[in-house]
């Protein structure tokens, strides 16, 4: 790769279903924000999803995706145009109707639309030449009538990655010739691509909220619609609450059908439960960080807990297959609720987080540069195609220059302000000073004159009482008397 | 009693949070106000923090179209916020007290002013009270952790209050932000427990990032003050938060400036314009539309005034160059207001005698370390202004003239360059005269690619 070229933007589009209540897409979107970002210098990134902002959701994190738009060679044209790369992500739809309950639309308005054609063909394959496609921790239903459809769109791929064996084992079954890899489900990464401050400020204001105790915690998420299953959970975590009497079951609802499990298993628990109301990605992960342990039927909140190095059990209830596969997110898969305690502690006893959590960053890492070195060559040739090829390096250095002597000119400009204005606190200093010194002097100055008039008129007073009593008559008749004493006086000194 | 009808969009640009606690009837009215003065598509969730007044149970049965969340006990308006904000949908979060009113077209100037600058984390509008007078056009926080909101009880009019600048935070009673990075920031902090100062911290995490809150004058709204809490109750609150805050934000805190007094009034300016590069200020009788506009535009990251020496010109050009973030000063008398602003300036451009009479004997004394610009107005119409003009020449660090008689007369007094440019036109004249002075503007700006995401 031209090392210059990295320069260049690198346009990359992230497509998948960012638009809908769903923890895991949300978790997926937010790790390949973070991952993407710091591998690739001059990134652009722009997400797609079926009608983004026009269906956005409160896990979109403030930042909803663009709308495909419905379906047609021109879209996909304009697309191709204004990316160099495109990641699809998540859960992967094939059957168009079937999504229409999650958007709230009529079946026709998404078949219409047909989302799935962007998810499964992609740009299709000559467009793909110049602008590839990859696959990231897709998952794959089974594709049923619609497996040529992978067959053909995927083969063509160099990178394709899905979140579990069966899925590879389905696309080999439909026919897929490109190479398959199993990664982790990529809210593992969660812990790096949240700051730990915000963490902790999260963590508070559950605890503010009271929905999360100031001891220890267990997190239980799901399983959805199974509420029939809380009396029976709860059963099941009996022995661990009786183990640990502080602890407390945080009982959260990631998306609706959780929200009734959750309320059923708080009334279970009783006062050993909080029931958190609506949470953002950020307080799932704070709720997952500051856990204990966490029991859940979601492989993104088994894998984000395993990111966060806390004892995670996968409760799979209904022996669905699909979370069989994705057991490597999780330390365990219990199958029956009255095995979650001695599960729990099993996990926890084992004291192997840490390796749990490095396993599952490790593909993930791997198959994260692979996209970021498609995603880097696709921006340095496309960029050169459309003559935005890198500056050379001289100008790349006086670019640097410059920006640091802005900097320095900037950072000197504020010194000199910051000098100027203490400068001028201490004129106003000497200035109060030299008033407060003036107006003292003055007070003294007026203190002093009012002692000297007091005085003065004492004087004055003593003067007129010395001349009244020198006009006495007894003052004068006894003038005689007073000479003669003076002498008296005067003959007893010698 | 009807119904107060909101609109609810499916796609909402803005989500409007607003918390309660007591006071349905401040409340009421400000839903009305959002029902009837916004035209963005948005949502309003309003969450109850158990109001004892019955206020819950009226936001349940009489608000049409809002989210409405019934808190059973109070969480703290901080909490109550973050709650809100968790199940908005809108990409921009407004946050609104229940006892403000907003004006009209207040969301879409706050919308678009964050939309136009990437380094600005929020918006806030101007607060005016229930008589019409101005209750706070920006604020400013001081090295001790105090706060001073701008224009408390001024005539809103003003223009002293009616040009953007970067505020040191905005209040939560009407602010917009970004919901990304309200998230991203962790929403408000519960250490500021029940409420107060949680707009100050989240204000001082932005600026961490390098982001800073904008005080966009021409979003307003009416805003009746402790309408639930009580002014006693609040200043408690206030003062005990204010510690949590200046012990969290010791490091950040001293580096401010500290609070103004009657010794040092010059503080409060000073805290203003505390982010701006340079401080230039142009003075002039009449108005200088062009050069003003030039300047702000060259000068993005500097405080830019037009000290008005002839007096108040009208509103329409105080708007156009308070949307160009200019400031406009009309005071009764220059030299107190130069000496207001102890050493401020660094640059001083005087247009013409006329201006130059008006400031000039103050500037020795007040601006001393400002680079002096004189361009020349025409011959002075008398002595006064004749010795107005050869003292600013004295001065000068620049003079620009229009013909050669100009140039000779100035090259005889002006120890600084002189130049004549008789063809170009002012404005560019002066920015590089500015710039030849050191004043790098536009050039100085971040480099592309450093600017945070929108």
């Amino acid at each position: 790769m031209d090392a210059a070229a990295t320069r260049a933007p690198v346009r990359v589009g992230i497509w998948g279903l960012f638009d809908v209540e769903d923890f895991g897409a949300a978790a997926i979107l937010r790790v390949l924000r973070h991952e993407l970002a710091r591998r690739i210098p001059g990134l652009e990134l722009r997400t797609f999803s079926p009608l983004g902002y026009d269906h956005a959701t409160r896990w979109d994190g403030g930042e909803p995706s663009e709308p495909f738009g419905p379906w047609s060679p021109e879209r996909v044209g304009e697309l191709a145009e204004a990316l160099d790369a495109v990641v699809v992500a998540g859960e992967v739809v094939v059957d168009d109707a079937g999504l229409a309950p999650a958007y709230g639309l009529p079946p026709e308005d998404l078949v219409a639309r047909a989302p799935s054609r962007f998810l499964v063909e992609g740009l299709g394959p000559e467009l793909e030449a110049d602008c590839p496609v990859a696959y990231f921790a897709a998952g794959l239903p089974d594709p049923g009538p619609h497996a040529p459809r992978l067959a053909a769109a995927l083969s063509p791929r160099s990178i394709v990655s899905v979140g579990d064996e069966a899925a590879r084992d389905r696309l080999a079954a439909a026919g897929v010739a490109a190479p398959v890899e199993v990664v982790p489900h990529p809210a593992a990464l969660l812990p790096a691509a949240i700051r730990p401050d915000v963490l902790d400020r999260r963590l508070e204001y559950l605890r503010a909220m009271g929905w999360y105790p100031r001891g220890e915690a267990v997190v239980v998420v799901g399983p959805a619609g199974r509420v029939d299953a809380a009396p029976a959970v709860a059963e099941g975590l009996a022995p661990l609450l009786a183990d640990r009497p502080g602890a407390v079951v945080v009982c959260a609802g990631l998306a609706p059908g959780d929200d009734a499990f959750a309320d059923a298993l708080a009334r279970a628990l009783g006062d050993r439960a909080h029931r958190p109301g609506a949470l953002t990605l950020e307080d799932v992960a704070a709720a997952l960080q500051g856990s204990a342990g966490v029991v859940t039927s979601s492989v993104a909140v088994a894998a984000a807990a395993a990111g966060f190095e806390r004892p995670a059990i996968l409760l799979d209830l209904d022996a669905d297959p699909r979370l069989e596969e994705a057991a490597h997110a999780a330390d365990a898969v219990v199958r029956s609720a009255r095995d979650v305690a001695a599960a729990l502690e099993k996990v926890a006893a084992a004291g192997s987080a840490g390796e749990v959590a490095a396993g599952l960053a490790a593909p993930l890492h791997a198959e994260l540069d692979r996209l970021a070195a498609m995603a880097v060559d696709a921006g340095a040739s496309r960029g050169a195609a459309r003559g935005s090829v890198a500056p050379d390096a001289d100008l790349e250095e006086l670019r640097r220059r410059l920006a640091a002597l802005a900097s320095a000119h900037r950072t000197r400009g504020r010194l000199l302000v910051a000098q100027r204005w203490r400068f001028a606190d201490r004129v106003r200093d000497s200035e109060a000073r030299e008033r407060r010194t003036r107006d003292e002097l003055e007070r003294r100055i007026a203190d002093l004159e009012g002692e000297r008039a007091r005085l003065e008129a004492e004087v004055a007073g003593k003067d007129r009482e010395l001349a009244t009593l020198l006009d006495t008559r007894t003052f004068r008749y006894t003038a005689g008397l007073r000479r003669l004493w003076g002498r008296l006086r005067g003959a007893g000194r010698r | 009693m009807t119904a107060v009808a909101l609109s609810s969009s499916p796609s909402p640009v803005a989500s409007i949070l607003v918390v309660t606690y007591g006071g349905w009837e401040w409340c009421r009215r400000a839903l009305e106000a959002v029902a009837r003065n916004t035209d963005v598509p948005h949502e309003v969730i309003v969450v109850d923090n158990a109001s004892p007044d019955g206020t819950g149970e009226r936001l349940r049965d009489e608000v049409r179209g809002a989210t409405v969340i019934l808190n059973p006990r109070n969480v703290g308006f901080g909490p109550a916020v973050n709650q809100a904000a968790a199940v908005a949908r809108g990409r921009f979060l407004a946050l609104l007290n229940p006892d403000a009113e907003v004006q009209p077209g207040w969301l879409p100037l706050l919308v678009e002013a964050l939309r136009r600058r990437r380094d600005v984390g929020a918006v806030v509008g101007r607060l005016l009270n229930v008589d019409g007078s101005l209750q706070e056009a920006g604020s400013l926080l001081w090295s001790d952790g105090s706060t001073l909101a701008l224009g408390v009880g001024a005539d809103p009019s003003d223009p002293a209050y009616r040009f953007s600048f970067s505020s040191d935070y905005g209040s939560a009673a009407c602010l917009l932000i970004r919901r990304s990075t309200f998230l991203d920031e962790g929403g408000f902090d519960a250490a500021y427990l029940p409420a107060y100062c949680e707009d100050v911290d989240l204000a001082l995490r932005l600026r961490e990032r390098g982001l800073r809150v904008l005080y966009e004058p021409r979003a307003a709204a009416v805003h009746a003050r402790f309408a639930s809490s009580g002014e006693d109750g609040a200043a408690r609150l206030i003062e005990r938060n204010r510690q949590v805050l200046r012990s969290r934000w010791a490091g950040a805190l001293a580096g401010r400036i500290a609070p103004p007094d009657e010794d040092h009034p010059h503080r409060t300016v000073a805290g203003r314009d505390a982010d701006a590069l340079d401080r230039i200020v142009v003075a002039a009788p009449s108005t200088p539309m062009a050069t003003l506009l030039e300047l702000a535009r060259r000068f993005p990251e500097d405080r830019v005034t037009w000290l008005a020496t002839g007096g108040r010109p009208d509103a329409e050009a105080i708007d156009e160059l308070a949307e160009a973030g200019v400031e406009v000063a009309v005071p009764e008398r220059a030299a107190a207001w130069l000496d207001e602003r102890l050493f401020h300036f660094s640059a001083v451009v005087l247009l013409g005698a006329g201006a130059a009479a008006v400031v000039v004997d103050e500037l020795e004394a007040a601006q001393p370390q400002a680079e002096v610009v004189y361009a020349f107005d025409g011959p002075p119409r008398d002595a006064s202004l004749r010795r107005a003009e050869v003292t600013a020449l004295r001065r000068a660090a620049s003079v620009v003239c229009a013909n050669e008689a100009e140039r000779r007369f100035a090259s005889e007094l002006c120890p600084g360059e002189v130049r004549v440019d008789a063809d170009a036109d002012l404005p560019s004249v002066l920015v590089a005269e500015l710039r030849r002075l050191g004043f790098a503007g536009d050039l100085a700006a971040p480099p592309a690619g450093t600017a945070p995401r929108p």
